[in-house]
């Protein structure tokens, strides 16, 4: 393995490894839980030529890789395979096309959030965005990982235009409209995602962290930066009401962002985001409060705010709620427009809302049909009632106009290391996967284990078959999802 | 010729009534003579040796087993209205679908699940009581659903939504030797309500920019998105051949604008994209508009000829824009009034619009384009950039002039063009019509045209046309895109399929055969 | 008879481009996933071979000289009700002639001796051997006249009775004549009525079809007529349509002009000529005849030839089934107090055929069954309490259905529920 190493350092330069022990542990202070496994070495290429290089050593010598993009590592998609090579891509950190006339932006794997909005902002230009994301998180992580976003239009639902790859064997490769050969000097715009041909390479990135190859830049869709912004609150008290309002706002096509939280995740995330005292915090927060920013661009902005917001009242008062139920952003909070932290990462730097008092990796999050949202919310809350110390954070994120939703719930204990809450955590984990959450995107092993474990035998077959046909060599972060190093040699069975 | 062993397994299977090897009615089943008229199907196209109507997953799923273990290949079609489902291998068995036409409207989850059996007039009849729409395809509402989906999925409705690919929720595939996968949320439970499964998204073996074209296994069910619509009745109207949906103006408008050139009408769709408004935007051939006025084919030539030999020569550009009052009537009246705002900016005329709609909500009216001369096809149909569509038009154009005859002249006319994905996309279709009685030395010009010159030029602009493996040559266009998508895509194929039974020569292969087979071809192959 | 031979229809054979038009209802039309086809024999049979799209490429076959006229082959053309469906459907874009084609293979069969099936050749038998399809002896077809009736022995309207309407459902006649009486309408009957030559025509006989085209056409003007009005639908078709094709000419060229009882009864309507007395509580669903709907239009023959681009010359005029009788019947069920109409899903020219056409009924019994008990599965489903034609062989139909299967529904002709509301008492059926 010293070979390894000194070859590691001959391909990418010695200032782009860390491979002692010291380094590498100090490195891993990044994981918002260290991992167990220790790499080999991490690498910090600069281009794909780079990362195609390392790709076909690590074939070479069958070591496996874990590709990262983001600065922090929330879940466990990016924990190291024990003895592999930590591809790190912060140094792919470019912004390298804002395409104001197609409305899209070419970044590098390695541009975070904290960079892109921004940079976008300057432009006039906005990207939807997931709920308050890290600063330091990739955004083209955060969009091939399924992260829902606040804006459930299904226009907005998938901005990734197209992509450049390495393949788990080295090649590089482009996807949709990106794909052909002279991309940048010809026609193509790549601002279409699909193919090319008959298979869907941007399909089989989304939600395979990491196991499918190694993206090094995206184009992704963005939008005209609204001039007018209206927030809508609607303080509510049951999931019930909650579900019924978002179907039918969805339903008229009202809005963009568009989500609900529960008393304990609104505290966690929108109050701390505004830095609100505890003693407001504790008088006014509604059991749940469900959001609507509604908003216009450059034409008659304030006639679309109110057609929408005219329309809202005539659902408001379907649903047998007054119209007084709809507070802006400064009646209920009194302070600055919400639509704008909403539209931007998560404020502290260091911590993050979905780390706060949460036992590390305990949050769930799963697809559900909206109608089916309430009998999962009160599942979870009959499940932790048990545990007196356990608060639960719900928040309920409707996706394609309503056609899905995601629902995440977060275990607020004040002991990290609690292990009745843990207990608790899985045994809501073990009911909702019974109730029929569809998780699609399982992070950490355990539920990973406990969500495969549970599916038909020919799908694994094929998830494994479809991994071989693409990293034969089975190097791509092996461990991962269901799969792992030992498929290699077999025939894919579970 | 399937052995009588084989047959008596296929016969009890799906029951004598679904079932023949008579050549009477197996050859209703050719790819000849279905309005395909290009090479494949003159030089590959074959009569089916059987022909079998399955009901459920479950016969089907039995009958790839017995086709895997004998190493019979087969072609599953539900309408065949993509002519390129049409058998190309001797001995082949033809699996008819359209008994699988279960349709299930879920309002609640904006879905719908379907067999294979379903149009996507039936689709949107079911769709619309529930307040909800798809979008029927360019290709015509008698096209199913769920090949639909697989394959193309383009139309001037998707203007918000874009191509098929993302509407395509969970789904029950019958791989090729016979094992059935459920994808998206039927992998964990019953309910197909989502696409996305658990990890990678398996839907990316099911298409890309384009499908398999029945050349991966059969999908027997799929859950599709539906989209929320406005809450009014939309009165049929008529008596063939002129029906219509009335449209309810306060909720449904068509617009139609004169821009001067067609740069002007391509920045109209940009902006029209930006400001996020509209459910349609189109630049309506030159000679669609004829076609929709014409009483008879007669009549339509007359009228075209007479206007092509008018001076000065009409240069202005239609542009057509569908309005819908999705949230409001207040809704249509705002967007009607930033739609006039643009028009007004570009200097663009409004024309009237009959508020009726033949095509695109409920119909399609695809056929009309082998009405024209007998014979259609588009040599691309391409999403990308507005500009690349206006690039890769110019160079079409171009070439077209060189093919005409035997193409029909149509003035050098830019194609049809339509604002995609809220106009982060702009769609180029070119279309070509010529006569299949011509001259054989007219056709084989055509074939090159359609085979060769088309892709190669699509190749040099760098336009990825999506009908890529219904004209284009894999080995010429594999390797400029991807690079080597051909690779890859070969790997899927070899993975699933490695016996290659699953309608060969698949849509890998077909069209290198054709090369390879038509001399008048193959001595202009130069890659 | 050059004009109906096959090869004249090679070019509509050739172009079909496999849409399937002939089999869907308009999609304009299309309501849901039930009752979307509108082609009874694929409905019935599944497979493609079965219907219009099928069976042209077995004429091409045929034409090209590598298929023959099989068992099978007849047995895909005559498992057809040749009700015009798939022509229409056709002609909303492409504008072949399908139901040409159709007609011409069965020409064909019957040319070459491989057809018609044994039972269509026991009915032309019977035509022609006692003048009616159902061989009953020729003096029991004055047997439905009822008493009092006095129809004058020339006149220049002709009631052409029909067969069914002589030999079975004597009501429809009866209620004909009696409308005509009690609006004082002069009309005559044929001496010797015999059939008017439908089944020999969709047999494929068009020999036989023709000679008795003459002989009809004679007897008319023997009696001194002008006008052919009949109460069945065949009929009607058969001298507005077949006649002149046959003969190959105009529609407009022929010494006669055929009027449907409808067509008689919606223009005295529309001039204020009919008083209906009181109400008749009824939900009604219209069935459309395929041949007073879409099968109804005027001839007019073509010999001109195909150019480039298939260009007719001269210019042909197509017959798309738009001009068919639809309102009219619809006019006269609104006018009657009481009654509500309601239009099925496949309705005017997207309607399903009864499954008596084309010879089925004699030929296939049960196929037509299979399709009337779909149509009747269609009014049922529509809340109707009734179902109302103007055939007396959609009548059959569903009487037959509605027996097989025990339901409440009933089945009335149009002329029955006419004579009624006018006279106040209904003939006995």
């Amino acid at each position: 393995m010293i070979n390894l190493n000194k070859r590691l350092r001959d391909t990418v330069g010695a200032e782009n490894v860390i491979d002692g022990e010291q380094g590498i542990r100090q490195y891993l202070h990044s994981f918002a839980v260290k991992p167990k496994a220790l790499p080999r070495a991490i690498v910090l290429p600069r281009d794909s030529a780079t990362i195609q290089r390392i790709v076909i050593l690590a074939n070479d010598l069958c070591v496996p890789i874990t590709p990262v993009s983001s600065r922090i590592h929330l879940h466990q998609g990016a924990d190291p395979v024990k003895g592999g090579i930590m591809v790190d891509l912060r140094h792919l950190n470019r912004i390298l096309e804002i395409d104001r006339r197609n409305r899209k932006v070419r970044v590098e794997a390695g541009v975070t959030w904290g960079q892109l909005i921004p940079a976008l902002m300057k432009e006039n230009l906005m990207i939807t965005n997931p709920l308050f994301p890290h600063r330091e998180t990739s955004v083209v992580s955060s969009l091939l990982d399924r992260t829902p976003p606040l804006d459930p239009r299904f226009e907005c639902a998938e901005p990734i235009a197209s992509l450049e790859l390495v393949w788990p064997t080295g090649e590089l490769f482009r996807t949709g409209t990106a794909s052909h050969v002279n991309y940048g000097a010809s026609s193509a715009g790549g601002a279409y995602p699909y193919g090319p041909g008959p298979i869907d390479p941007l399909r089989l990135l989304q939600g395979s962290q990491g196991t499918m190859g190694i993206v090094t830049w995206a184009n992704i869709r963005v939008k005209k930066r609204p001039t007018l912004n209206e927030t809508i609150l609607v303080p509510l008290d049951s999931p019930q009401h909650v579900t019924a309002l978002m179907h039918a706002v969805q339903k008229r096509r009202i809005g963009r962002e568009c989500f609900a939280l529960n008393a304990a995740m609104l505290k966690t995330t929108i109050c701390e985001a505004l830095d609100l005292p505890k003693a407001f915090i504790d008088k006014r927060l509604p059991q749940w409060l469900f959001v609507l920013v509604i908003s216009a661009a450059k034409w008659f902005p304030e006639e679309k705010i109110a057609y929408e917001k005219e329309a809202l009242r005539k659902v408001m008062d379907s649903e047998g709620l007054t119209v007084d139920c709809m507070n802006s952003d400064k009646q209920l909070f009194g302070l600055g427009p919400l639509h704008h932290i909403l539209r931007s990462p998560w404020p502290d730097p260091k911590a993050h809302w979905t780390l706060n008092g949460t036992i590390p990796h305990k949050r769930l999050f799963f697809i559900s049909r909206l109608d089916k949202a309430p009998a999962f919310i009160r599942n979870m809350e009959q499940e932790a009632a048990g545990a007196k110390r356990i608060s639960l954070g719900v928040y309920v994120q409707p996706l394609e106009y309503g056609g899905g939703t995601h629902l995440e719930f977060a275990f607020f204990t004040p002991n990290q290391h609690d292990h009745e809450a843990d207990e608790i955590f899985w045994a809501c984990a073990i009911s909702s996967i019974k109730l029929g959450a569809h998780y699609t995107r399982p992070q950490g092993r355990r539920l990973a284990r406990l969500v495969y474990g549970r599916l038909d035998p020919q799908y694994i077959r094929l998830l494994k078959e479809t991994k071989r046909s693409f990293d034969p060599n089975f190097i791509m972060n092996p461990d991962k999802l269901c799969f792992s190093f030992e498929d290699k040699g077999n025939n894919g069975s579970s | 010729m399937i052995s009588p062993s084989v047959y008596k397994q296929f016969k009890d299977i799906v029951g004598k009534p679904y079932i023949s090897h008579d050549p009477e009615v197996c050859q209703a089943y050719t790819l000849r003579n279905r309005g395909f008229h290009g090479a494949e199907a003159r030089l590959l196209g074959t009569v089916p040796a059987c022909v079998l109507l399955p009901k459920t997953t479950e016969q089907v799923s039995a009958i790839l087993q017995i086709c895997y273990q004998h190493e019979i290949p087969y072609i599953p079609a539900s309408t065949f209205w993509f002519t390129q489902a049409g058998p190309r291998a001797e001995n082949c068995l033809f699996l008819d679908l359209k008994r699988m036409n279960e349709l299930q409207v879920d309002s609640s989850a904006l879905n719908a699940t379907v067999g294979p059996g379903v149009t996507y007039a039936q689709l949107q009849a079911e769709a619309l009581k529930h307040g909800l729409y798809t979008m029927v395809p360019g290709g015509g509402s008698q096209a199913s659903v769920v090949a639909n989906h697989l394959s193309w999925g383009f139309s001037p409705l998707t203007y918000r939504v874009g191509m098929a690919n993302r509407r395509i929720l969970a789904a029950e595939w019958v791989l090729p030797d016979g094992e059935v996968v459920g994808l998206g949320s039927l992998a964990t439970g019953d309910d197909p309500f989502w696409g996305e499964g658990v990890g990678p998204d398996l839907r990316g073996l099911l298409r890309g920019s384009i499908g398999w074209m029945g050349s991966l296994g059969v999908v027997t069910k799929m859950c599709v998105r539906l989209f929320p619509f406005q809450p009014e009745r939309l009165r049929s109207s008529g008596v063939s051949p002129e029906t219509f949906l009335v449209l309810p103006t306060h909720r449904i408008r068509w617009y139609n604008f004169l821009c001067q050139d067609l740069k002007t009408l391509l920045e109209m769709m940009v902006e029209i994209g930006e400001a996020e408004i509209a459910a349609a935007v189109m630049r309506v051939p030159r000679m669609w508009r004829f076609i929709a006025k014409a009483e008879s084919k007669e009549d339509f030539w007359e009228q075209w000829n007479r206007s092509n030999n008018k001076e000065p020569k009409d240069s202005s550009e239609l542009l057509r824009v569908l309005l819908v009052g999705y949230t409001s009537t207040a809704q249509l009246e705002y967007e009607e009034k930033v739609l006039m705002a643009i028009a007004q900016k570009y200097g663009a005329v409004s024309r009237p619009a009959q508020q009726r709609d033949q095509s695109w909500i409920q119909s399609a009216d695809s056929v009309s384009m082998w009405w024209v001369s007998g014979a259609f096809m588009s040599v691309t149909g391409q999403v990308d950039t507005i500009d690349c569509a206006a690039a890769t038009s110019a160079d079409m154009v171009k070439l077209k002039e060189q093919y005409t005859p035997p193409l029909v002249q149509d003035h050098q006319d830019p194609g049809w063009f339509q604002a995609t994905d809220m106009g982060h996309g702009g769609y180029l279709e070119f279309l070509n019509y010529w006569d299949p009685r011509d001259s054989e030395e007219m056709i084989q010009l055509v074939d090159r045209y359609y085979h060769l010159d088309g892709p190669k030029c699509l190749v040099q602009r760098g336009a990825l046309s999506f009908f890529i493996q219904t004209n284009s040559p894999l080995s010429l266009d594999g390797p400029h895109f991807g690079p080597h998508y051909d690779h890859w895509t070969r790997k899927v194929k070899e993975m699933l399929d490695p016996k290659g039974l699953s309608n060969p020569p698949g849509i890998l292969d077909a069209i290198d055969q054709v090369i390879e087979r038509a001399p008048w071809l193959k001595k202009h192959k130069d890659w | 008879m050059d004009h109906l031979r096959l090869e004249r229809f090679r070019w509509d054979a050739e172009n079909c481009c496999g849409c399937k038009s002939c089999i869907w209802v308009d999609p304009i039309y299309v309501q849901g996933k039930d009752y979307s086809i509108r082609c009874p024999s694929l409905q019935r049979f599944k497979f493609d071979s079965y219907s219009a799209l099928g069976r042209l490429k077995l004429a091409l076959a045929i034409l090209n000289g590598s298929m023959k006229i099989t068992e099978k082959a007849l047995d895909i053309i005559y498992q057809c009700n040749l009700c015009g469906a798939c022509d229409t459907g056709c002609k909303r874009n492409l504008d072949l002639d399908p139901l040409m084609v159709l007609e011409a293979l069965r020409i064909r069969a019957v040319a070459q001796g491989a057809g018609p099936p044994p039972a269509l050749a026991q009915l032309i038998r019977r035509v022609r051997d006692t003048g009616n399809r159902f061989g009953l002896k020729r003096a029991k077809s004055a047997a439905w006249i009822p008493e009092g009736i006095k129809p004058s022995n020339r006149a220049k309207i002709a009631y052409f009775v029909g067969c069914n309407a002589s030999y079975k459902n004597n009501s429809i006649a009866q209620a004909t004549v009696k409308i005509l009486e009690h609006l004082g309408i002069e009309y005559a009957l044929m001496e010797e009525e015999s059939c008017c030559g439908h089944p020999l025509f969709v047999s494929g006989a068009a020999s036989e079809a023709l000679a008795l085209a003459k002989t009809n056409i004679e007897m008319l003007s023997d009696a001194g007529a002008s006008i052919v009005l009949t109460s069945c639908a065949e009929c009607y078709k058969t001298w507005k349509v077949d006649y002149p094709k046959l003969l190959d000419k105009p529609t407009s060229d022929m010494p006669y002009k055929a009027v449907h009882l409808v067509e008689l009864l919606a223009g005295l309507l529309a001039k204020g000529g009919l008083r209906f007395r009181g109400p008749i509580e009824m939900k009604v669903a219209y069935h459309d005849p395929c041949c007073l709907g879409r099968l109804s239009e005027d001839w007019t023959p073509w010999h001109g030839s195909r150019g480039p681009n298939g260009l007719t010359q001269p210019p042909k005029p197509y017959r798309r089934g738009t001009n068919g009788i639809y309102q009219q019947p619809r006019q006269l069920i609104s006018a009657i107090e009481g009654l509500e109409l309601i239009d099925l899903p496949r309705t005017r020219e997207n309607a399903l055929c009864c499954g008596a056409g084309g010879g089925v009924l004699d030929v296939y019994p049960e196929f037509a069954a299979f399709t009337a008990q779909d149509r009747l599965q269609e009014v049922i489903d529509s809340g109707a309490q009734a179902v109302v034609s103007a055939c007396p062989y959609c009548l059959d139909s569903f009487q037959v259905a509605i027996q097989s299967t025990g339901h409440l529904l009933k089945a009335y002709d149009i002329s029955h529920l006419v004579s009624l509301a006018l006279l106040g008492h209904e003939v006995a059926q």
